[in-house]
């Protein structure tokens, strides 16, 4: 479906109305897509699918992913959290997980920027460096794989 | 022995104390939609207008589009690699390409690559492919003359070092010919001075940019070349009909970055841009699959700024500055002489006829002087012809 200019300025009107304080409010978020299915008006889905990659961005930037090897202690989860929220400011929701491929050390993803500290991108760093391309050529880092 | 040993395990305990973990910052988006040569990624929220974005598999990508919530981008390479999902990165460059004496007698690709099969291009500076102009104050007047071979030209419409000059005309009417005899003609000049030992004389290297032709007609004008000893002078840069439009929208800006480092090095470079028309349909295809807004035969509103910016480079620079210059000769061809149609209408033309090709083949030129609008007539001419 095409996303028109005029679908995607009335989802862009419709996500800054769901500002409270400068963040994303929850409730009214639900308002509008309640509202916008109630009132069926031509065009609706498109808006909403736009609104939605939206709310979907927002709520990335204001999502911190954190992959280690092995699960972190709380204490570490703490500071590592208490240090997102000094670079990101407060309200960081952070999701802790577990990704043995990283070998070691630690990958901290929010929205769009990635903190790699693990030992695989070091060795994907050593492999660029001696100009070796993987035997498959496929991105190692890439989630799921 | 178990000293030198001592000493060797304690220089190395000392390494590891010091080694720090070092952590990689970097700004990743994921691609949501490929194809045609495009991509559509979404995130990479710091990355800039035309850097370079690693798109995996050794494929390099150009963020030609910045969205609000995504980035569109051209790639250089086979994106029929490329997955949906895949993991994009932002570098932190712009295109860059090798420039320097190196590529002389080179045929490249887009990105300066050798296609030539001698071997890697000898190079150690880039230079990014887009650039802004030289502007007023570093420029200065054109003065000296390029001296094509051809008496037609040199007498009644000179051409400066540093001028732009527009090749216009219908399919066969020796446009390219004139180009190609230009540079057979400095390369002559520029042996001659050698032999001579003159070292007053200026050298003109060529640079020959090859738009969407058929390979058939890259590889003769090579050979033409490489018998008349020029290609020693000459870059060839090919972006042929079957190479993708990405890398044909790129070409011309690569051989105006290779011939700007002469320029900046205060040496002189002559350019030919063969041709414009495919160019500006190339660019016209990558804008399309962008989604960019169409205009006027669907070429984007900016495919003028896009060969006004290009043909801008052109510029014989003051003596403080080195002294060089880079004249561009593009080419432009045209559909049943309409000089007047969307793309063709550019100032500064030398307009080929094939009737007049036809009567005055003897002195190998069709230029049409009555219909010709030139900058610098007089100023860059020899007495010689002025007579």
């Amino acid at each position: 479906m095409k996303t028109t200019k005029e679908a995607k300025r009335e989802a862009k009107q419709l996500y800054r109305l769901c500002f409270v304080n400068g963040k994303l409010d929850q409730a009214r978020v639900r308002q509008v897509v309640g509202g916008m299915i109630h009132s069926r008006h031509r065009g609706y889905l498109t808006v909403l699918r736009y609104f939605q990659q939206l709310v979907k961005l927002e709520c990335a930037r204001h999502t911190a992913t954190i992959d280690s090897a092995v699960m972190l202690p709380t204490g570490l989860q703490n500071r590592v959290l208490a240090g997102l929220e000094r670079a990101y400011g407060p309200g960081i929701a952070a999701i802790f997980g577990r990704n043995p491929a990283l070998i070691g050390g630690i990958r901290i993803q929010v929205g769009s920027d990635v903190f790699d500290g693990s030992v695989r991108s070091e060795l994907i760093a050593l492999e660029k460096r001696f100009g070796i391309v993987s035997a498959n050529g496929r991105n190692a880092n890439r989630p799921g794989r | 022995m178990r000293e030198i040993m001592a000493d060797l395990l304690k220089e190395i305990e000392e390494q590891i104390a010091g080694a720090k973990a070092t952590t990689i910052r970097q700004n990743v988006g994921v691609i949501r939609e490929v194809g045609d040569g495009v991509a559509r990624v979404e995130g990479l929220s710091d990355a800039m207008l035309n850097e370079m974005l690693d798109l995996g598999h050794c494929i390099t990508g150009l963020a030609l589009n910045l969205e609000e919530t995504e980035v569109g981008a051209i790639i250089l390479g086979d994106f029929t690699q490329l997955e949906e999902g895949d993991e994009v990165r932002t570098t932190g460059k712009l295109l860059q390409v090798p420039v320097g004496k190196g590529l002389l007698g080179r045929v490249v690709n887009t990105l300066g690559e050798p296609l030539d099969e001698k071997g890697p291009v000898e190079s150690d500076v880039a230079y990014p492919v887009e650039k802004i102009a030289p502007g007023i104050i570093r420029r200065s007047p054109v003065r000296q003359p390029v001296q094509t071979g051809i008496m037609a030209i040199d007498a009644m419409i000179p051409i400066g070092r540093g001028q732009r000059e527009l090749i216009i005309g219908d399919r066969s009417t020796g446009k390219t010919t004139i180009c190609i005899d230009t540079i057979i003609s400095q390369a002559r000049l520029n042996r001659a001075a050698e032999a001579a030992g003159d070292k007053d004389y200026r050298p003109l290297y060529c640079i020959y940019v090859a738009i969407g032709q058929k390979q058939s007609n890259v590889a003769r004008i090579i050979t033409i070349l490489e018998q008349a000893g020029a290609m020693p002078y000459t870059i060839i840069v090919a972006s042929p009909a079957s190479d993708s439009a990405t890398n044909q929208y790129l070409a011309p800006f690569a051989g105006a970055a290779m011939g700007e480092w002469f320029m900046d090095s205060g040496m002189d470079a002559l350019i030919i841009f063969d041709d414009l028309s495919k160019h500006a349909v190339a660019y016209r295809q990558v804008s399309l699959v962008l989604k960019r807004p169409s205009g006027r035969e669907a070429y984007p509103g900016d495919v003028f700024y896009l060969h006004s910016r290009l043909l801008e480079r052109a510029a014989r620079v003051g003596e403080k500055y080195g002294n060089g210059s880079l004249t561009a000769l593009p080419i432009i061809e045209t559909q049943a002489g309409d000089v007047s149609a969307y793309i063709p209408t550019t100032s500064s033309q030398s307009r080929m006829d094939r009737s007049i090709w036809k009567r005055i083949c003897s002195i190998r030129a069709s230029d049409r002087p009555s219909r010709s609008a030139f900058r610098y007539p007089v100023l860059v001419q020899r007495r010689s012809p002025r007579r």
